[in-house]
């Protein structure tokens, strides 16, 4: 039973054909609701809604000017240009409200809506229109007009999964997409696949794949099907058919980057591949192209991939990273987990000397072909797709606003709205995904999947192919945090390139060091940052040269028996000396305390620096003298510097004050306290049980390091060793001594300030008084001790 | 308030001292700074009881060395205690004492809002918009500038025969600079507006970093105002001579006791921070103080170092670009750089700002008999 009550209704939102695609599907629900509903669509003139409205609503559109147009741009609000359009298309879309007076307006986002939905909020303010506003937001995150067109909108329809829309209004009502699009599965999938296959000419036989980026093209999947080209046309049953995507204003033209893409590859493909190989700019018969592919290559739009969904087909998923909250690479691992798509990621080429986004052809072509040789396989994902589609949305969308008119009285029943896991990559910033990567290293997060590792990576690679100021930089910190020793030669190559900002080849230099690779190319490239004309880029250069030397030294000989020349035997030695040697006067007193930082690494006698060193005891920044006094802890170990030397040095000619200082606030130390006795009650308890229960000596050894490391995981602020001797009365030694010892150590990292370090000294002290302890152990704590006396020397920091 | 009452009881002797512009200013200078210490700590559990407190920007550290959770808007007892010695102690037939007023209510209320959208993001960085910053700010502007044109309120006389309300005067020259038309003087009055309240806005970084320039200021503009409301001293120094000019002097006293009061309780490690409340108010009444006497240069003089981090910043910004993507100097402001990069203790660089603005003070003062 149809509502015979005359409607109408106006449609904005364009811009890409993801943001039409709604709006049709809609309004083809709509028409089923209501006898005869009356239509605008209201876009911006050039874009994607101007070609397919048209012919969409062919036929059933009262009027000749179905679409009608208004002024918009993207862009900052505060910049005149863009002020100007808007307050442009504001007028005009007033105009046309006032004109057309909608019932309903529904909009689907993208700039485009704005002047729509802005002037429409003004002016059933003022009362001068009645319209009600139904928004319908496909992303995850709010767009900065759309979180402004949510404080007008009666109901916010929301198709992806916790999306962040006021509570009162939300309603999840799925991806509306059209039904001309759905090949129906039962009935006739099989007769329409062998109808559109003699059309297009291809054998009944033959493998197809279907690859299309979004109205507007990709250029990654452009590329990507070009380049794996000649291994998936080397099986003569294997067709591609290829949309490359219109041209809409923006700087990509598809069309002519396949053009010359192919140019290149010409010589390795079969000499029939015009006849399997076909590309168009824009495809209007979506269906026919679903109905004829085995095999879909798409972006992980939420419309796309609905599409594929509705189709039932097995699908090669290629995401696009870093926009609004990752979504796409989201629905993407949602649908790979299920089983229902293989998701190939983006990654960066450098090849060519800059950084441009593209997949892997080899592995792309690979699963590609092995989809395509398995029918079983894709048939099981095609099922598993066809079962996540819900086809009641576009009714669901008609409905709520129907409820919103008054014309339907029981209220629409939402759909269920999965809840998404909270993954700790995706969608997070670069900043965090590095705060991220810390904790994992300092053992504070669990480790990383393999699965995680490559989501971050392929992050971190397509914020490096950015052309922003500052986003390279915070990739490459990630890269060199996360340790992608197979990102190093991007690293390298940034570190010199001019042409990059100053923050990225500052950043960098940060990453290099960060990673700990160690070898001449490397040093040699640092080195060749040093004569940057930004002083930052050379102290991070520098900076990255000292870590990594020292890591190495760590790394080797821990206690420094060995000499510089045999722990860097593969480096040439004398080459970072004298490019160093000069920077070790630099008037940047960052760049002259790493210098001299490198420097006494590499010497192999004290009086080598002598020298420079000298020359800095009174150095006006404390920051170089507290270098200083770090080189002389190193030295003194490595035996370069004697004791008695080191005493007369320290105490009669270096100047042991500092403007440098930082305070704590021992309330707030107290609350930490507080914060975490949830935490700390569970460790004692779980020390007394271990301690007390029964097991083998090793078997409680082996837990007690677990919670000396659960502690040092959450930073908690707990005194182990007096937990300790609560308990101590009948244990057995080897178990209290290797406590005590790893108690200890987490005491020395926690302590704050000199007089904590005192009282972990003093501690330190006890302990080795004791008799019965094993050389080993003895040996653990010595040093131990060596390095907090050195800490209290250096004034606790 | 108090002012009136004196003046009808001026038959009693001692009584009479109270009508001085210099006991009025001691008088107000006291008031404010016992009532910023009596009321300084309600106040500021008020205000951490209503959720203004300082939030770290997006990459705050958290330790126990961090600021985190320091209660903010304490401008607010600036204002209270400014606004209750105000109407104690000033002449309030004035009408310069009015429009001082309407700065503090709007530059406190542009900081209010600011610092209220900052506690509902929880982000120091999500304050208010820079443009619904700038309207009001740049409306007062034009409004100090119709007064100084058309001479509203009679707060701009005629000096020796030249317009003083459109009149430049310099440090070191006797008669006025030049006389601008009219339009001239509102646009500078609008970008004087703008530019010293988000200058001063810049300072507010470190604890005690803007309270106590902030106090040097007010103390020359007191003296100025002094000199140019009392026709022996303006004529003695070959000043203009305002009358009415040393109520001014009065409220400047008024203000230097909030700044000390409330050093009180912001000093080194703060207890309150003033928040853009406290910076915007500040900023607002040096500003239209100063503009009313029109002694501009003076105040950009004697808070140099507020025009020091104002350009600091705007050079690092505008460097960054043109250099695509460098950093000029190691911070901005000049003392996140002092702070970060240096690793100068904080109370360290707060000190030598003050030695510097002490300074910069007492060039004013000498100035002011070299003409």
């Amino acid at each position: 039973m149809k509502i015979s009550k005359k409607r109408k209704f106006l449609f904005t939102g364009g811009g890409t054909g993801g943001h039409v695609t709604p709006n049709i599907a809609i309004s083809e629900a709509l028409r089923e609701l209501y006898d005869v509903p009356n239509y605008r669509y209201v876009g911006k003139k050039g874009k994607a809604e101007a070609s397919v409205v048209p012919k969409e609503w062919k036929g059933y559109s009262q009027n000749e000017k179905s679409v009608l147009y208004v002024a918009t741009t993207s862009g900052s609000v505060t910049n005149p240009k863009v002020l100007f359009q808007l307050v442009k298309g504001f007028f005009k879309a007033c105009g046309i409200l006032l004109r057309f007076k909608p019932d309903a307006i529904i909009a689907t986002g993208g700039y485009v809506s704005a002047p729509i939905i802005v002037a429409g909020g003004i002016l059933r303010k003022c009362r001068l229109i009645k319209s009600k506003l139904f928004i319908h937001e496909a992303n995850a995150e709010l767009g900065r007009m759309n979180a402004l067109g949510v404080k007008f909108a009666d109901a916010v329809g929301t198709s992806f999964p916790g999306a962040k829309v006021p509570k009162d209004k939300k309603i999840f009502v799925g991806y509306p997409i059209r039904k001309r699009l759905l090949v129906d599965q039962e009935t006739n999938r099989e007769t329409r696949k062998k109808e559109v296959r003699e059309r297009l000419k291809i054998p009944e036989d033959a493998k197809v794949i279907f690859a299309f980026g979004g109205s507007q093209g990709a250029r990654t999947i452009n590329r990507g099907v070009i380049d794996a080209l000649p291994m998936l046309l080397s099986d003569p049953k294997v067709y591609v058919l290829h949309g490359t995507g219109k041209n809409m204003g923006g700087a990509y033209v598809g069309q002519d980057d396949v053009k010359s893409r192919l140019a290149t590859v010409q010589d390795e493909l079969p000499t029939d591949y015009a006849t399997r190989y076909f590309y168009t700019d824009y495809i209007d018969n979506m269906d026919d192209y679903y109905a004829a592919a085995d095999l879909v290559v798409c972006r992980g739009g939420a419309g796309s991939l609905v599409e594929i969904c509705g189709n039932g087909l097995a699908s090669i998923c290629i995401p696009k990273a870093n926009i609004a909250g990752d979504h796409q690479a989201v629905n993407a691992m949602v649908l790979q987990n299920l089983g229902a798509t293989r998701v190939v990621f983006e990654r960066v080429d450098i090849t060519s000397g800059e950084t441009i986004e593209t997949v892997e052809p080899i592995e792309f072509a690979s699963i590609a072909m092995e989809l395509l040789n398995d029918p079983a396989t894709r048939a099981k994902m095609g099922a598993i797709a066809r079962q996540q589609y819900d086809a009641t949305s576009p009714m669901l969308c008609a409905k709520v606003i129907a409820n919103l008119l008054g014309d339907i009285t029981e209220e629409p029943e939402p759909l269920v709205e999965p809840t998404l896991q909270d993954s700790r990559v995706l969608g997070k910033s670069a900043d965090s995904l590095c705060a991220l990567l810390r904790k994992v290293e300092r053992g504070q997060e669990d480790p990383l999947t393999e699965v995680e590792r490559q989501l971050i990576l392929y992050k971190a690679d397509s914020l490096s192919a950015q052309t922003s100021l500052v986003t390279p930089a915070r990739a490459c910190r990630v890269l060199g945090t996360g340790k992608f020793t197979e990102r190093l030669d991007l690293l390298l190559m940034y570190a010199v390139d001019q042409s990059k900002s100053g923050f990225t080849r500052r950043d960098a230099c940060k990453g290099l060091g960060w990673m700990g690779v160690l070898n001449q190319p490397v040093i040699n490239r640092l080195l060749e940052v040093t004569k940057d004309d930004y002083f930052e880029a050379v102290t991070e250069a520098l900076v990255a040269i000292y870590t990594l030397l020292n890591q190495r030294w760590d790394e080797r000989d821990k206690d420094r028996k060995k000499t510089a020349k045999d722990v860097f035997s593969d480096l040439d030695v004398s080459k970072i000396k004298s490019v160093v040697k000069p920077l070790s006067e630099s008037r940047l007193f960052d760049v002259r305390l790493n210098a001299l930082g490198i420097l006494s690494v590499l010497v192999t006698s004290f009086d080598e620096i002598k020298e420079e060193f000298e020359a800095n005891y009174f150095h006006p920044n404390w920051q170089v003298r507290k270098r200083l006094v770090a080189c002389f802890a190193d030295l003194n170990k490595r035996g370069l510097l004697s004791d008695d030397d080191l005493k007369d040095i320290l105490e009669n000619r270096f100047l042991q004050t500092s403007h440098g200082f930082d305070t704590h606030f021992q309330l707030k130390k107290e609350l930490i306290g507080v914060y975490q006795r949830e935490k700390i009650e569970k460790i004692e308890q779980d020390v007394s049980e271990t301690l007390t229960g029964n097991g083998s000596t090793e078997d409680k050894i082996e837990s007690l390091k677990e919670i000396v490391h659960s502690v040092q995981k959450d930073d908690l602020q707990v005194d182990l060793v007096e937990m300790l001797t609560e308990v101590k009365e009948d244990l057995e030694d080897s178990i209290t001594t290797c406590f005590s010892i790893k108690a200890l150590h987490v005491q020395a990292l926690n302590a704050r300030g000199v007089n904590e370090l005192e009282e972990v000294k003093e501690q330190i002290e006890k302990t080795l008084q004791q008799k019965n302890l094993s050389t080993d152990d003895r040996e653990a704590l010595e040093k131990l001790l060596q390095g907090v006396i050195i800490f209290i020397n250096g004034g606790g920091l | 308030m108090l002012l009136f009452l004196a003046e009808r009881l001026s038959d009693i002797p001692v009584v009479n001292a109270f009508t001085y512009t210099t006991t009025r200013a001691l008088l107000g200078f006291l008031t404010a700074f016992i009532l910023s210490l009596l009321i300084g700590q309600p106040v500021i559990k008020q205000l951490y009881l209503r959720g203004y407190k300082d939030y770290p920007r997006a990459y705050g550290q958290d330790n126990v060395g961090s600021k985190k959770y320091t209660p903010t808007m304490g401008g607010v007892l600036i204002a209270i205690t400014a606004m209750i010695a105000s109407l104690l102690w000033v002449d309030l037939s004035d009408a310069r004492v009015w429009i001082v007023i309407a700065s503090v209510i709007l530059h406190g209320g542009i900081g209010y809002f600011d610092d209220t959208a900052k506690k509902k993001a929880k982000n120091a960085d999500k304050g208010m918009s820079r443009i619904g910053k700038l309207i009001p700010q740049a409306g007062f502007g034009v409004f100090l500038g119709l007064c100084a044109c058309f001479n509203w309120f009679d707060i701009f006389p005629m000096v020796d025969g030249d317009h003083f309300g459109k009149a430049i005067i310099l440090p070191f020259f006797k008669a006025p600079f030049m006389i601008v038309p009219g339009i001239v003087m509102v646009v500078l009055a609008t970008g004087w507006s703008i530019g010293i309240s988000n200058a001063v806005n810049y300072t507010d970084g470190l604890d005690g970093m803007l309270s106590v320039p902030a106090f040097f200021c007010f103390l020359v503009l007191a003296v100025y105002s002094f000199v140019m409301g009392n026709a022996t001293n303006a004529d003695y120094l070959l000043f203009p001579f305002l009358s009415g000019a040393n109520e001014l002097s009065v409220i400047c006293s008024i203000f230097m006791g909030c700044c000390l009061g409330f050093l009180w309780f912001n000093s080194f490690p703060a207890e309150v921070f003033m928040g853009d409340f406290g910076s915007l108010l500040l900023g607002g009444v040096l500003m239209t103080i100063a503009f009313l006497m029109h002694q501009e240069v003076i105040l950009v003089i004697s808070g140099g170092i507020f025009m020091f981090q104002f350009f600091s910043s705007a050079i690092q910004d505008y460097y960054f670009i043109k250099s695509k993507g460098e950093r000029g100097f190691r911070g901005g402001p000049f003392h996140q750089g002092l702070k970060n990069s240096y690793k100068m203790a904080e109370a360290k660089i707060v000190v030598r700002y003050w030695i510097v603005s002490a300074i910069l003070a007492a060039m004013c003062l000498v100035v002011m008999k070299l003409r």
